[in-house]
């Protein structure tokens, strides 16, 4: 999948991915490797500034914890970061059927009398 | 994802403390905003990065394939560095702005960004004398 593609919804699919709990970044990378089964393997430089638009955006939250002796940001999905999330899978749900709709051809016709 | 400039190979100079060790210095330096803001961005990057390496070394990497293969996830210097800089320019805006040039502070100003109050008015400078940011621009 072509990064430019992805990176115009990668704000919906970090939210999606810590709608299960609260991660650290690495383990926001790895789930979003792991849920997409590879294809969506962004580096990750392009994810922290991404988590961090989305915490002064007021989606998400953050705390530091002390992991192994060393520094760890952890965050968590907001209310308002749940209710975006909500509003992104209805949006995305309409627009991917409508593109389904246009693109898609193995479908199979109804016949014709 | 091919084919993007953020997984081309790293040119950092070699670190004896390591390849990891030299990232972190090169992206220290390329990275802008305050001092606060950029350790912040630094331990985070390093916690990734050994996280990362915990992985590989899972699998079966050594440690020197290992720490390489975080490095290669993670893209060079310069360019996470810039993809940091607007929410580095706006996190040290931000912060600037609450320490210094608050209005709950302005009592205080005259050892920080803002000129001093003058008859109880609040005059910001034109910059900020400590992270360049422009008070007028918040």
């Amino acid at each position: 999948m072509r990064a430019e593609i992805l990176k115009g919804h990668l704000d919906a699919l970090l939210l999606a991915v810590l709608e299960d709990g609260d991660q650290h970044g690495y383990a926001v990378i790895e789930a979003l490797r792991e849920r997409s089964q590879g294809a969506f393997d962004l580096p990750t430089g392009t994810i922290y500034p991404a988590l961090h638009r989305l915490q002064r955006t007021g989606l998400i939250h953050s705390r530091w914890e002390t992991v192994g002796g060393r520094r760890r940001r952890v965050y968590t999905l907001t209310d308002a970061g749940r209710q975006a999330l909500h509003a992104e899978r209805s949006g995305w749900t309409e627009f991917s059927a409508a593109v389904s709709r246009l693109l898609v051809r193995d479908r199979a016709w109804p016949a014709t009398p | 994802m091919a084919g993007d400039p953020l997984n081309a190979p790293s040119a950092v100079a070699s670190d004896p403390a390591g390849p990891i060790a030299a990232y972190l210095t090169a992206l220290d330096a390329a990275l802008s905003g305050s001092r606060r803001a950029r350790a912040d961005v630094l331990d985070e990057v390093h916690d990734g990065l050994l996280a990362a390496t915990d992985r590989h070394r899972y699998r079966g990497a050594t440690a020197l394939e290992a720490e390489q293969a975080a490095l290669a996830e993670v893209g060079r210097p310069e360019l996470v560095a810039r993809a940091f800089a607007g929410e580095l320019a706006t996190a040290g805006h931000g912060a600037c702005w609450s320490r210094c040039c608050s209005p709950a502070l302005w009592s205080e100003c005259g050892g920080c960004c803002c000129s001093p109050p003058t008859g109880g008015r609040h005059i910001p400078a034109s910059w900020c004398r400590r992270c360049q940011c422009s008070p007028s621009s918040d």
